[in-house]
């Protein structure tokens, strides 16, 4: 079996779930957190429409014929999944960009600003279940090839999408390092705790109905859980991307308000969010791989 | 041909003495890159030593009915045409490749050249003018057969009809018009 899909599709699915969740957890922002998420919402917005807007261009650089990307769009193949997330991504650019706009000063200088507000929740409205669709995308678009055994389970898409929405909480704790507000910063770090300790559970899932699945499923997750494959799943994604930032974040969670950042884990907790990214990419680049080296026996 | 058919093919691994004429014409017939080849020769051990047994037989595109490729393809430019035969219209590919990772039986390839993906097309320039595919015309033991699955007397579909015959990977759902000669019966 050929490599068909390399390092650009790797980055591509990674940036493209970075934009997802950006916008998803932006999105919830606005709409459940009001101003005490506010930095949440307004970072997020701002961020969220570029990661995919670079990674489309890693995707149009890696075609046989990237001058003729656009027959995409003339195309009707409602069937193919490719077909389908080229449209959804341009609805998610169409909404997150004026979405991103509208956390702008200048918005305030046009609009009123319950206006803003309002059409700031519409917006939030509509990203929401983009973000988390175009999260799902990166998913089912490896997800439905029989001819795979390692990407054909619907867990795969659940997988990145929680993947997707780990890596956005772990981009604005950094990005939020000095203006978030400690109830800010406690909320984020939270959810990509609760997220990460989600992630662990699918993984394992994945794993657990593999084992029990058929000949090809079987063979398909020896090959990550083993040999070359083998060390970066274990090491990149499950040590440094999923359980290493896990510990960090709880350590740091649960120093406690009278004695903060005293245990060494907690002092290292500000590097969490960067494993967690970095894990992010480990996970796409091992499925990418080890799931073209797959075949259906 | 005017009436329109169901092209299939029927090979007899029995028969496959591996000597890769077939792969030979195709190339020469359809000018295939460097690299790459439309078609192949497996080698399929069964059973453990002392008792073991090598089957090789040829491999190519299947020309599913219900073809995965033709399904993910997002521009439309893979598709079944005429005679039932799953071609590529060159014009629209945009080599993302997806069908590739689609196709269970590793028949497609890239074209680096010209960007495209390509594959076998049941030599259609020449099954258009009466002519058997080269790999078909070239077999000096007959391994294959190959003609209209929908016309009773032809030998294609009398050798599909005896129940003789398997398909490669049934359960991936995609109905292929390659068939291969079971030995065991």
């Amino acid at each position: 079996m050929t490599h068909e899909w390399g390092l650009l599709i790797v980055l591509y699915l990674f940036l493209g779930g970075l934009s997802a969740g950006l916008l998803a957890v932006s999105a919830l922002a606005t709409l459940c957190g009001g101003e005490r998420f506010g930095s949440t919402a307004r970072v997020g917005a701002w961020t969220a429409p570029w990661p995919v807007l670079a990674g489309t261009a890693l995707l149009v650089l890696d075609l046989g014929q990237p001058f003729y990307f656009w027959k995409l769009l003339v195309a009707c193949e409602p069937r193919s999944p490719m077909w389908l997330g080229t449209w959804l991504l341009t609805m998610f650019t169409m909404v997150s960009v004026p979405y991103a706009g509208l956390f702008l000063p200048v918005s305030m200088a046009i609009w009123r600003p319950e206006d803003v507000a309002r059409m700031r929740q519409r917006l939030a409205f509509a990203g929401l279940p983009l973000g988390i669709g175009v999260g799902i995308y990166t998913g089912v678009l490896l997800g439905v090839l029989v001819a795979r055994p390692l990407w054909q389970t619907p867990l795969l898409a659940q997988l990145f999408l929680i993947s997707a929405l780990s890596s956005a909480a772990a981009l604005l704790l950094v990005l939020l390092r000095r203006a978030a507000s400690e109830r800010e910063h406690r909320a984020l770090a939270g959810a990509d705790a609760a997220l990460i300790a989600v992630e662990i559970l699918v993984l394992a899932w994945m794993l657990i109905d593999a084992r029990t699945s058929t000949a090809s499923a079987k063979a398909a997750v020896g090959l990550l859980t083993h040999g070359m494959y083998g060390w970066v799943f274990w090491l990149g994604v499950v040590g440094l991307g999923l359980l290493l930032p896990l510990s960090l974040e709880t350590a740091e969670l649960t120093a406690g308000a009278d004695r903060p950042g005293q245990t060494w884990l907690a002092k290292a907790a500000p590097a969490a969010p960067l494993f967690v990214l970095l894990g992010g990419l480990a996970l796409r680049w091992v499925f990418v791989y080890a799931g073209q080296a797959t075949e259906l026996l | 041909m005017n009436r329109t058919h169901r092209l299939g093919m029927v090979i007899d691994p029995q028969r496959c003495i591996h000597c890769a004429a077939c792969v030979v014409a195709c190339k020469a017939e359809n000018a295939v890159p460097q690299g790459h080849s439309r078609n192949r020769l497996e080698e399929h051990e069964y059973g453990a030593y002392p008792s073991v047994r090598v089957v090789m037989a040829p491999s190519q595109c299947m020309q599913c009915d219900d073809a995965p490729c033709v399904r993910v393809c997002p521009t439309g430019a893979s598709y079944r045409g005429a005679n039932g035969v799953v071609l590529i219209n060159a014009d629209d590919c945009i080599g993302c490749r997806y069908c590739i990772e689609a196709c269970p039986y590793g028949a497609r390839y890239f074209d680096e050249e010209s960007g495209t993906v390509d594959k076998c097309t049941f030599c259609s320039q020449r099954v258009e003018q009466g002519l058997e595919p080269a790999c078909v015309a070239t077999c000096p033991t007959r391994t294959r057969v190959f003609g209209d699955l929908d016309d009773p007397s032809n030998t294609v579909a009398r050798l599909v009809a005896s129940g003789r015959v398997e398909v490669r990977l049934p359960d991936a759902g995609t109905k292929p018009k390659v068939y291969y000669l079971r030995g065991d019966v």
